[in-house]
Parts: C-alpha cells; sequence; structure tokens
C-alpha cells in the first residue's frame, strides 16, 4: 500500500446525498471531509407563507423523521402564540414521536448498520455465515422481522395521526385529533406485540433487565447468561461488533449534545432521567471518556459557513439571525459541502443516542465511555437499547391518557412575534427557529441532527464530528474501506431522498454517491 | 382488492412516470374492484398495502432496462436484484420490492411495469393498459364499460 492515498468512500445505505473523502497514510485515516451534495432550500421555500405552513411542509424533509420535524414546528408556534396543549395532548405527541424513534433505531441498526457484517471483507471470521443469516440485505432473517414487525408498530401514528410519514396532526396547542378509547386500546395492543417481540427476538431478556445494567460487566454477565434467548441479536451484535473491533474506531470530538425532549405531562407518574421538565434531559458535555453534561442554552448554537457553499459572514451565526444564500461559486478550494456547521459554545458537538445516555447519566453507558471511549461500537448499542427506554414509557402514557381534559387548547391566532421549537429527532437534535411579521413566515432556519453530525469545518477550521471520528480508522483495503462504513453509519446521518428512478445495478438517482 | 400503485414525484423532472399513469388510469372506468394509488415516494410504509392485496402492479420510471422510450414489466428476479447496493434507512421503492418476496407471508402477484425516458402520450397508454391487464388479469379490463380501456 502506498504511503499515502485519497478515497471517496462508497456510501450506499446513507440517507441522501453525502460524500466522504478521507486520505490515508500508512494505513490509517490521517484526514477526512464530509460533503453534503445537495442544497435542498427548504428553508427559502418557507419564506412568505402562512404561519402554519411549516406543519405541513417541515415532515417533508425527510420520510423517516416526519414526526420529529412536525414536533419542532408545532413547538415554535406553540413558543410564539404562548400555546399551552393539554397534558393529554403532550402525552400524545409524545407516543407518536417515540414510536418513529423505535422504528427508526431497529430499521437504522439492521437495515443499514449490520449490512456491513456481511461484506466480504469479513468472510474469514468466525461467525460470518451467521451473520449473513441473520443480515443479509432484504433477505437476512433479522432484517425481514424487523421489517415486519416495524410495519406493524408504525400503525400507531396512523391510528392516531392519520398518516406515516408526513402526518400533520399536530398544531399550536394540541393535537387535531380526539383518539377514542377504541383507538387507544388499539395502540396498546399493538405496542404491548411489539415489546413482546423486542424482548424476545432483539434482546433475549426483558426491558427491566437492560434497564438495570450498571456497568460493561453486567452486560457480559448477562450476555453469558443461558437464560437468555439464543436466537436474540444483542448477543450477537455485541459479540461479532467487538470481533470486527468497531470498539476501538470512531472516536471523534467527545463531545455530546443534547437539546432535551418528551416534555413530562402534568400529573404524569413517570419521572425524567434528571431534574427538569424532560424524560430525556437537555445538555452539552465534553470530555470522551468522563463527559460531564452541563445546562444547555439555545441561545448557544450559531452556524458557520467558512467551508460551506453559503455567502460568508464572520464567525457563526445564531439560527434567529441565520442566512441561507447559495453561493458556490469562487471558493472551490476552501468550501465543500452545502451542510452547514454548528457549533455549541464554539464547539462542534456530536449528537444522537449515545448523546443522550450521557445526558440521562445511564450507568451503563457512564462506564462504557470510561473504559473504551466514544466509538461506532458505543453509538449503535445506544441506538439499539433505546428502545429498552423509550417502550416503558410510551406504554405508561398510553395507559394515563384519559381526555378528559381535551387534546387542544386554542391560541386564538397566531400573532406576529419569534420563536423555537427544539427537540430530539431519532438521530439527535432538531431545531426549528421561526420568525413570523405580517402574518407570513419572515424567517425560517432548520438545524438537523446529521447538521451537527455531518457538519463540515468550521470558522476555526475544526473538523465536524464524523470527519473527527474518521481520524485514525486502519483501512485494510482503500477498495473496499468497511471501516470507513462503520464510523460514518453508527451516526445515522441522513441527508434525505429526492428523486428514486430505478436504475439498474441498483443506483437510485441522486440517493448515493459513488466516486 | 387490486391495486394498481403509481410510485414518483410528479414535480421533479425525470420522476413522473408514475404520476402520469395515475391521472391516465384517473380518466378510465375501472372495474369496482380495482384501486389506483398513488405510492408517490413511500417505500417500505407500502407493505402494509400489499400485503392487503389480491393482486399488485407497480408503475414507476426505470432506467438501463430497455431502450429508450420502451415499457418494460419486471417480476421476480429482475426486481429481486434491483436495490442489491443502493437504499438509505428508510428502505425506499427499490430496496422494498427486492424485499417484497421475502416479507410476504401469503404470496401476492406483482409485477412492475417500467417506462423508460423519454416518454410519449403513447407510453403512458401503454404502461396503463399493461398496468391494469397485470391487475385484472385480464387483458379486456372492463368489459362492461364500452371504451373504458382507451382514452
Amino acid at each position: 500500500m502506498p504511503p499515502m492515498v485519497t478515497i471517496n468512500a462508497p456510501l450506499n445505505r446513507v440517507e441522501g446525498d453525502l460524500e466522504v473523502s478521507a486520505e490515508i497514510t500508512d494505513g490509517v485515516v490521517s484526514d477526512a471531509w464530509c460533503s453534503g451534495t445537495m442544497y435542498r432550500g427548504i428553508e427559502k421555500i418557507l419564506v412568505g407563507r402562512g404561519p402554519m405552513d411549516g406543519l405541513v411542509i417541515t415532515p417533508r424533509i425527510c420520510g423517516i423523521c416526519s414526526t420529529s420535524h412536525l414536533t419542532a414546528a408545532a413547538k415554535a408556534l406553540d413558543c410564539i402564540t404562548g400555546a399551552v396543549p393539554p397534558p393529554d395532548a403532550v402525552r400524545m405527541r409524545n407516543a407518536l414521536l417515540m414510536t418513529e424513534h423505535i422504528q427508526s433505531d431497529l430499521r437504522h441498526t439492521f437495515l443499514t448498520f449490520t449490512g456491513d457484517f456481511t461484506n466480504p471483507a469479513h468472510s474469514g471470521t468466525d461467525r460470518y455465515t451467521e451473520a449473513v443469516r441473520r443480515y443479509e440485505p432484504m433477505k437476512g432473517d433479522t432484517v425481514l422481522e424487523v421489517l415486519r414487525e416495524t410495519s406493524k408498530l408504525l400503525e400507531i401514528i396512523a391510528i392516531i395521526g392519520g398518516q406515516w410519514p408526513h402526518s400533520s396532526f399536530m398544531v399550536p396547542g394540541g393535537i387535531v385529533s380526539a383518539p377514542s378509547v377504541r383507538s387507544r386500546l388499539q395502540c396498546k395492543m399493538i405496542l404491548r406485540h411489539f415489546r413482546g417481540w423486542y424482548e424476545r427476538r432483539i434482546l433475549g431478556c426483558s426491558i427491566e433487565r437492560i434497564q438495570e445494567l450498571e456497568s460493561l460487566a453486567g452486560l457480559g454477565a448477562l450476555l453469558d447468561d443461558c437464560a437468555l434467548q439464543p436466537e436474540s441479536d444483542l448477543s450477537f451484535f455485541i459479540s461479532y461488533a467487538r470481533s470486527l473491533g468497531l470498539h476501538k474506531i470512531g472516536r471523534g470530538h467527545g463531545s455530546f449534545l443534547c437539546y432535551g425532549a418528551l416534555e413530562l405531562p402534568q400529573g404524569t407518574a413517570i419521572k425524567g432521567a434528571k431534574e427538569g421538565p424532560f424524560l430525556v434531559p437537555a445538555g452539552f458535555a465534553q470530555g470522551g471518556q468522563n463527559s460531564q453534561s452541563v445546562g444547555f442554552d439555545q441561545a448557544n448554537v450559531a452556524e458557520h459557513v467558512a467551508h460551506s457553499w453559503y455567502e460568508d459572514y464572520r464567525g457563526g451565526l445564531h439560527p434567529a439571525a441565520g442566512e441561507t444564500r447559495p453561493y458556490a461559486t469562487g471558493y472551490e478550494a476552501k468550501k465543500y459541502s452545502w451542510a452547514k456547521a454548528p457549533r455549541y459554545d464554539g464547539f462542534p458537538a456530536e449528537t444522537g443516542p449515545l448523546a443522550e445516555m450521557v445526558m440521562a447519566g445511564r450507568p451503563l453507558f457512564k462506564d462504557l465511555l470510561e473504559k473504551q471511549g466514544p466509538s461506532a461500537f458505543a453509538r449503535q448499542l445506544a441506538r439499539l437499547l433505546r428502545p429498552a427506554w423509550l417502550i416503558p414509557t410510551l406504554e405508561a402514557w398510553l395507559e394515563e391518557v384519559t381526555g378528559e381534559e381535551g387534546y387542544y387548547q386554542s391560541p386564538e391566532g397566531i400573532q406576529d412575534g419569534e420563536g423555537f421549537g427544539l427537540t430530539q429527532a431519532s438521530r439527535g437534535a432538531l431545531g426549528h427557529w421561526v420568525r413570523i411579521r405580517n402574518g407570513a413566515i419572515d424567517h425560517y432556519q432548520i438545524i438537523s441532527p446529521t447538521g451537527w453530525n455531518a457538519s463540515p469545518r468550521d470558522s476555526a477550521g475544526i473538523r465536524g464530528p464524523i470527519e473527527e471520528a474518521l481520524i485514525g480508522t486502519p483501512v485494510r483495503d482503500p477498495e473496499n474501506p468497511v471501516e470507513l462504513g462503520f464510523v460514518v453509519r453508527s451516526f445515522d446521518v441522513c441527508l434525505v431522498c429526492t428523486v428514486h428512478a430505478l436504475h439498474r445495478g441498483g443506483r437510485t438517482t441522486l440517493r448515493m454517491t459513488r466516486a | 382488492m387490486k391495486r394498481i400503485i403509481c410510485i414518483g414525484n410528479a414535480f421533479q423532472d425525470g420522476d413522473t412516470a408514475g404520476a402520469r399513469v395515475l391521472a391516465r388510469l384517473a380518466d378510465k372506468c375501472l372495474p369496482e374492484d380495482v384501486e389506483v394509488v398513488d405510492g408517490g415516494l413511500r417505500g417500505l410504509d407500502l407493505l402494509r398495502l400489499v400485503e392487503d392485496s389480491e393482486r399488485v402492479a407497480f408503475v414507476d420510471a426505470v432506467c438501463g432496462f430497455a431502450a429508450p422510450g420502451e415499457i418494460v414489466e419486471l417480476e421476480g428476479e429482475a426486481l429481486g436484484n434491483i436495490a442489491a447496493e443502493g437504499y438509505g434507512h428508510a428502505g425506499g421503492f427499490s430496496y422494498f420490492l427486492g424485499a417484497l418476496p421475502h416479507l410476504l407471508k401469503a404470496p401476492v402477484p406483482f409485477r412492475m411495469v417500467g417506462l423508460e425516458a423519454p416518454i410519449s402520450e403513447d407510453g403512458i397508454e401503454d404502461a396503463a393498459q399493461r398496468a391494469l391487464a397485470f391487475a385484472t388479469f385480464a387483458p379486456d379490463a372492463c368489459p362492461g364499460c364500452p371504451g373504458s380501456v382507451g382514452r
């Protein structure tokens, strides 16, 4: 192998248009660039439209996390109007958002991440045949189970929200439907079935046993427990991922961000992981192995465009003052992405399920980070286990709903003003910043989770989280750099799709990039 | 129910074929047990719809399967190989087609009617007729409704 080569990683199985270039020196990644290759202009499209249009247009940003965008859009209008949704509306908003997270966590893990377990590069490993049997794309036993079960689960959103994806059931002040007793019962039955499957097939044990885990040693003991279901995927996932060394790659900056999500409704018996208004606490943490979270203030968010194809401005701008002026000419050597570079208090930060585990102070992940540091394995394990914390709360909230106080409190019109809606999408921190003037949208800025994770360099030249996580990754075969795929996919990047005319050979127009 | 599911985006150049065939079928008198569905950009979430169908004809733009302007009908392995590499975590339509034979617990006959660009008005009509013929499993789709198969 030559001492230094530059490769453009073939990143299929990524949502949207992402290119990753890596410089490899002596078989190890020495530098990396992450580029979003398509400008969509959703923020521009919204300007001049009616204030409620964001509730219909922004869920169309993405077909896998449309409920997250709807949540952020509705919360921004709640913020502007001062609307306070009734407690049961909060429960229903939360329930449907959590349902979307659960399906996304499992589909990402078994449709995209473990697809790399079946890469021929691993054909010499002991359990390769079993990996193929479980995870072969479109045919693997686990893949097919996940497709069937997550499709059923999503009926919860369709029953309450009318459709999935791209539902618009949330409005400022609550939700538009008043779910009947029968509908709620249907949802509970679907969830009960799903929980049984998740415990039996994915975990191999009860959700409660996962929640009780306090350390890596405890996780090891659980996997050694002969009572664990032999067909379960958690055990295989952990042992196979570690055999491939995924716990040693993808470290990154070691900084984490969470906006906080799933407001605790008035009167609920559910407690958040920490004191505060959310089930999933907000926070920013640095330090990698010993990350301690500090408070989060959205005023500290800023976006840089020094390396993005937009008209330059000095340093970073808060999204309430942010600008989206495409400008792709004249800076080809410096600018390389349509994604901007969001920073918190000037620092890059990764976001997603692992960040949520850090903010919640989950002992298992605290121990994992202390012993091994952030990694591709840690991120994916957090994603695979997140439903173990979401499902019981989802059950409780569906049980608590009575409908007696209604599902909607009218804000009596949307006046001019500014506001923001923050939440946790399946992939991490999502924010909409909105200004209404003269009865129309005057300003709309969105920072998505992949905006954080796949950001290019900022004004100071600091790499984005994925770029940094790739540094130090060994690449055995530049023609088949499967290691880079593991690192990038552990962030569950989503740059969303547009055209999808079928192409012979599996190519989907504008859907994936292959240099 | 027998279904014709038209895939595509009427607002995206190069991806309008499904929407145009859907519009053409909407002008026709169809048998009562045939439903024409706008599949839009949907992928895996079409599963529940297909599971609930007797027969399904998909209609979409294709590229590289036939000569320019031709209509192709694909099924079996020809569809299974489409998504060999490329899909996102939402699955997407090509992934869905590849997985469908393995997902269905009870077999549902399905076929893709694909339109290669450039797409002519005759091509739209041809695709609409082929989709209807497959969905209804009869060359004369609506015998009780004279002239209904043409425009």
